[in-house]
């Protein structure tokens, strides 16, 4: 038993070690540490949705198919793990797939914020244009990984438009560096980030 | 609308008109800006935003006549350009901007905004590679990287590389996460119109 318990310990060490690499960027690294990390827990569907993950990042993409559909295998009734592949079969453009896990994870935890916003965006990605009107800007959720693909659906939607700018939202022009703008568009609002 | 809001608004329109009439089409904007946040779709504030942008063109190109060697002027007439979407003429002042700022003592002030400027221009001509590479010099810590983070992901989402787009938005909302609600109610205001977004409560 205190076998078992040092094994998981260790590689909950590896892992956390792994996470740092990859929030430096540095996914290979954590590539790397990931699967020492399985060599010592095979069946962990946390190790294997996290090396998925990073995966994508390294563009390894069937590779990372193959671990996130080992880590749903693995992780039956857990959430988390379901939410995870929904993102990496997203990323890979497999929306069927990341559709299925992401409504396993609804069914799991029906109340699950995250779960419901990435839902509506892999319906708006794979052809329901209408789809973003279920979710409110003011219900966006406090995710950096979520907001980061939705604003890239969204820049998408709206350049593929080639509508121009209204009126309203147009700046005027200036090229003042003590006043200068961020973006092509208004930011109304300069607060930092509230805690997630 | 509340009557207290209608007399905000009107003193702040009197404030602008005030402003644009004094040859200030910054301030103007910005007293239109404050408007909007009080009331928002109000009446006569589109007209308005017109007046000052056709005023600010016109002090752009005026500045530019009277001190054409001034680097400062040329990046104002050119992201006035930018925004009427008059891109050859608008790289063409960038570019002489660039140039005059070569030999100018605030080139380290104002090297990184008309690299912003040219980083825009060339996006919005296609040229995307050119953008990032633009865009990559004028790249420097500070508030302005958000901008800069902003136009190398759009670079990178037209040319597909959809991963190098979420690095670069990553650094973005991880600076300015306030961006995608914007961007957002944009889409809402361009899909749904305005006064639909004003009636639909999941848009607003």
């Amino acid at each position: 038993m205190l076998k078992g318990w040092l094994r998981r310990r260790r590689v909950a060490k590896m892992r956390r070690r792994a996470q740092r690499r990859a929030a430096r960027g540095d996914h290979e690294g954590a590539v790397l540490r990931y699967r020492r990390a399985l060599r010592l827990a095979p069946e962990d569907p946390i190790t294997h949705i996290h090396l998925a993950c990073a995966l994508v990042e390294t563009g390894q993409a069937s590779a990372a198919r193959i671990t996130a559909r080992r880590a749903v295998e693995l992780a039956d009734g857990e959430p988390a793990v379901h939410l995870f592949a929904g993102r990496v079969f997203y990323d890979l453009g497999d929306y069927g797939a990341a559709r299925q896990v992401l409504e396993k994870a609804a069914r799991l935890s029906p109340a699950n914020d995250l779960i419901r916003a990435y839902r509506i965006l892999t319906y708006w990605t794979s052809g329901n244009p209408s789809a973003w009107r279920r979710l409110a800007a003011q219900d966006l959720p406090d995710s950096t990984p979520f907001l980061v693909r939705w604003l890239a659906q969204l820049e998408t939607v709206v350049r593929s438009r080639q509508e121009p700018q209204s009126v309203p939202t147009r700046p005027a022009p200036s090229f003042r560096p003590d006043r200068r703008r961020t973006v092509s568009f208004r930011p109304f609002s300069g607060a930092s980030r509230p805690c997630a | 609308m509340r009557l207290i809001d209608r007399l905000h608004a009107t003193y702040w329109f009197w404030r602008a008109r005030r402003a644009l009439k004094a040859g200030d089409p910054e301030k103007a904007a910005l007293f239109a800006d404050m408007i909007e946040e009080i009331v928002p779709g109000h009446g006569g504030l589109e007209s308005f935003r017109e007046e000052v942008h056709t005023a600010a063109i016109g002090l752009a190109r005026q500045r530019v006549r009277e001190e054409p060697n001034n680097p400062e002027w040329r990046g104002d007439f050119s992201r006035a350009l930018l925004e009427e979407n008059r891109l050859d003429e608008a790289a063409e002042q960038v570019r002489r901007g660039l140039r005059l700022l070569q030999n100018d003592k605030r080139r380290e002030l104002l090297q990184p905004e008309m690299l912003l400027i040219a980083g825009e221009i060339e996006y919005n001509r296609g040229h995307y590679r050119r953008a990032i590479d633009l865009l990559d010099r004028g790249a420097e810590p500070g508030f302005g990287m958000a901008a800069i983070h902003y136009y190398r992901g759009l670079c990178h989402l037209a040319l597909r590389d959809r991963r190098a787009c979420r690095r670069e938005f990553t650094a973005l909302v991880n600076t300015a996460y306030w961006i995608v609600g914007i961007r957002h109610q944009e889409l809402a205001r361009n899909q749904l119109g305005q006064p639909a977004l004003l009636e639909h409560p999941e848009a607003r």
